[in-house]
């Protein structure tokens, strides 16, 4: 009993200590299933030219928006229902009083206007509630197929206004589907629109990884023997990166492209973990143990790889020390995962804060995260439990979701999670099995 | 029926007990020196010197682990000094055997199969290559394992026996030995399990005297199902290291 009120004393200093610290910072206080959400509300877009198929348009795009902003577990839209009373006034007048009676925090108008043929304007305008003013306004210019990459733009905007950082909707996830018959890479947009395929060489294609925007690294039979690969995504030139005799396998680029991680056959020897340039040239071995050892996961600093082994029998998670050079007496793996026999797949966020990864328990596989910063040592944390499968776990570029691939209709579709609802969402329906999921970097900061 | 499950798990238990203070590797060596001894009788050591050898090797270090306590490999090498026994039992009742046919007929010993095989080349070469994929794919079994593991077990090393006897009589021939798991667990794991598979296979053979420059390994994981079902059944037959002829 005593131990009990003790430990609750403890909680409660440790909550109070979490919350001062970050009351000006909205996020990472707690995960739990209702952070914060705010209020928002976005009425049909304004449609400023004469077609029908306009109208259906700024329904489109507004449906869009709602659902980004609701994906990303940081907003509850206003029911369209509600909007019955607030009306847009003249200018950037609204209704401040109907808005703030349906407790809404913000109001987002659009308007769409054509400027020639298969040229659009998007002005998209946030208002702040609380203070009556436009927080974010923005106009865009494009072509029809352009548009909802910009509402992913704004997207990721209102986010920031919100939160002090930038959402990571205008992306793009890789993936591995077998819809040909054979295993390809496709890519699409972050919310399941516009997928692409990438490779058809009709033999076994496998673990794309990005290496920017454009560049996706991925496994390849093509020569028999499972090399690595460099594809550009526009070009679609594909350069060997390494052809190991036996498996070139587990790509993961490091923090700013600068170096590779893979598993390479060792000769003579079995799969190991080596560090190379974006190119494959210089591999420098990094495990060094008869366990075979995969999956390398950079933490982001490029301090640290997570990666999986099975050098103690059942595969499980280990991290090393890569500043400090290979595996060695002086250097040796800490092993992260004790609990189920059967750990992989490791994906640390980009915050560093956490690190995903899936574990199997009887027949079942689920998703889990280790919080490396909680008040419990590296506690871990359950984030799905279904009677089906979820593996592949892989980070948004803003840290906040997960894509991941789940058997919930029977064959294998791609879903997204917020790791703050908790709510997964099915981003691809095709009747094959969608796997292996790799989510870019934003694609903001090019431009392109 | 009580005592149908009753036995089994009794047996088991003593099993577990028996490995786990040395006993299993005891009835093993013991084992392997009856099946030297029997080897010896048949004239191994005259006619198939290497592998009795071999054998003998094996069990001698075997003996040595298990006088150090080192239980489990002093298993291994026990069964491995076993199979190395069989086969050169094996070899030098047929190599004797031959000798004996040799002799009247006036033949070298142990040349008979390879002149045959250039023969065979000479009067049907367009044909050759396909023929023997199909004789391949008939008598090359594929052989199982348990989910998440590349263990040769007992019914591996029958299974493996007999592919050793065809690859045997067919020398010329290059297989590359393929590694598949069932769907379940992650694909890049997958692929190095399989890879520990087909290795496990490539090195059984070649410790049964097949020249590793025969034999090339490839892991697909879990990509290419022969069975795409998704249940107990179908992983079974999933989980296998498979044969195919050498291009």
């Amino acid at each position: 009993m005593m131990r009990k009120i003790l430990l609750a004393a403890i909680l409660l200093a440790l909550a109070q200590a979490v919350f001062a610290e970050d009351s000006e910072q909205n996020e990472f206080i707690v995960i739990s299933k209702a952070p914060n959400e705010a209020r928002i509300a976005i009425p049909i877009f304004r449609v400023e030219f004469q077609s029908r198929q306009g109208f259906d348009l700024g329904d489109e795009l507004a449906a869009l928006l709602g659902e980004d902003l609701e994906r990303s577990g940081f907003f509850e839209l206003v029911p369209r229902p509600s909007f019955l009373k607030p009306r847009a006034v003249l200018g950037d007048q609204e209704d401040w009083q109907a808005w703030n009676l349906l407790n809404t925090q913000a109001v987002v108008r659009g308007k769409i206007s054509e400027l020639g043929s298969d040229q659009f304007q998007l002005t998209l305008k946030l208002f702040d509630v609380a203070s009556q003013n436009m927080a974010i306004g923005k106009t865009y210019a494009g072509s029809k197929p352009s548009l909802r990459r910009m509402i992913h733009r704004f997207s990721d905007e209102t986010i920031n206004w919100l939160t002090g950082k930038r959402g990571g909707f205008e992306s793009r996830i890789a993936f591995v589907s077998n819809k040909s018959g054979r295993k390809e890479i496709y890519f699409m947009d972050s919310d399941g629109f516009n997928p692409v395929q990438m490779t058809n060489t009709r033999k076994l294609n496998l673990s794309p990884a990005w290496l920017d925007g454009s560049n996706l690294y991925y496994v390849g039979y093509d020569r028999i023997n499972p090399d690595l690969y460099l594809l550009n995504i526009y070009s679609r030139d594909k350069k060997l990166v390494s052809t190991q005799a036996g498996l070139n396998i587990s790509p993961a680029a490091g923090p700013s492209g600068k170096k590779l991680a893979i598993a390479m056959d060792s000769p003579g020897e079995n799969l190991d973990i080596y560090i190379t340039n974006p190119d494959g040239s210089n591999p420098l071995r990094v495990t060094n143990n008869p366990g075979a050892d995969l999956e390398p996961a950079w933490s982001p600093d490029g301090h640290y790889l997570a990666f999986v082994s099975d050098r103690a029998g059942a595969p499980q998670i280990y991290m090393i020390d890569v500043w400090q050079g290979g595996e060695g007496t002086g250097n040796k793996p800490v092993r992260l995962t004790f609990s189920g026999s059967y750990n992989t797949s490791p994906a640390w966020s980009p915050d560093g804060r956490y690190l995903a990864y899936c574990r199997r328990t009887g027949n079942q596989f689920d998703l889990y995260m280790i919080d490396f910063q909680g008040s419990d040592k590296r506690a871990e944390i359950q984030l799905t439990s279904t009677a089906y499968n979820e593996e592949d776990p892989a980070w948004s570029p803003d840290g906040r979701m997960l894509v991941y691939s789940a058997n919930r209709s029977g064959n294998y579709d791609l879903f997204v999670i917020s790791i703050y609802s908790k709510e997964p969402e099915q981003i691809s329906s095709w009747p094959t099995d969608e796997t292996q999921p790799s989510w870019s970097p934003t694609l903001y900061e090019k431009g392109g | 029926m009580a005592r149908k499950i009753l036995v089994p798990v009794f047996l088991a238990l003593l099993l577990v007990f028996a490995a786990s203070c040395g006993g299993g590797a005891k009835r093993a060596i013991d084992v392997a020196q009856t099946a030297i001894d029997q080897a010896k009788e048949a004239g191994a050591p005259q006619y198939a010197a290497e592998e009795y050898k071999s054998a003998e090797d094996y069990l001698s270090k075997a003996k040595q682990q298990f006088d150090e306590r080192d239980f489990r490999p002093a298993k291994t090498n026990a069964v491995a000094a076993k199979d190395q026994a069989d086969l050169a039992k094996k070899r030098a009742l047929d190599r004797k055997a031959a000798a004996v046919g040799g002799e009247k007929e006036g033949i070298a010993e142990g040349r008979q199969p390879e002149d045959l095989t250039t023969d065979y080349n000479v009067s049907s070469l367009s044909e050759q290559p396909a023929a023997i994929e199909d004789q391949a794919r008939a008598a090359l079994k594929d052989v199982h394992f348990d989910f998440d593991s590349s263990e040769i077990t007992e019914e591996n090393r029958q299974i493996l026996a007999n592919d050793v006897e065809w690859l045997e009589q067919n020398s010329k021939v290059k297989v590359t030995i393929e590694g598949h798991c069932d769907e379940r667990g992650s694909i890049d794991y997958n692929l190095a399990l399989g890879e520990r598979r087909a290795k496990a296979v490539r090195d059984y053979l070649v410790s049964l005297g097949i020249d590793h420059r025969r034999l090339s390994i490839i892991s697909y994981g879990e990509s290419m199902p022969l069975d795409p079902g998704h249940n107990e059944d179908a992983w079974a037959k999933n989980r296998r290291a498979h044969f195919a002829i050498s291009k």
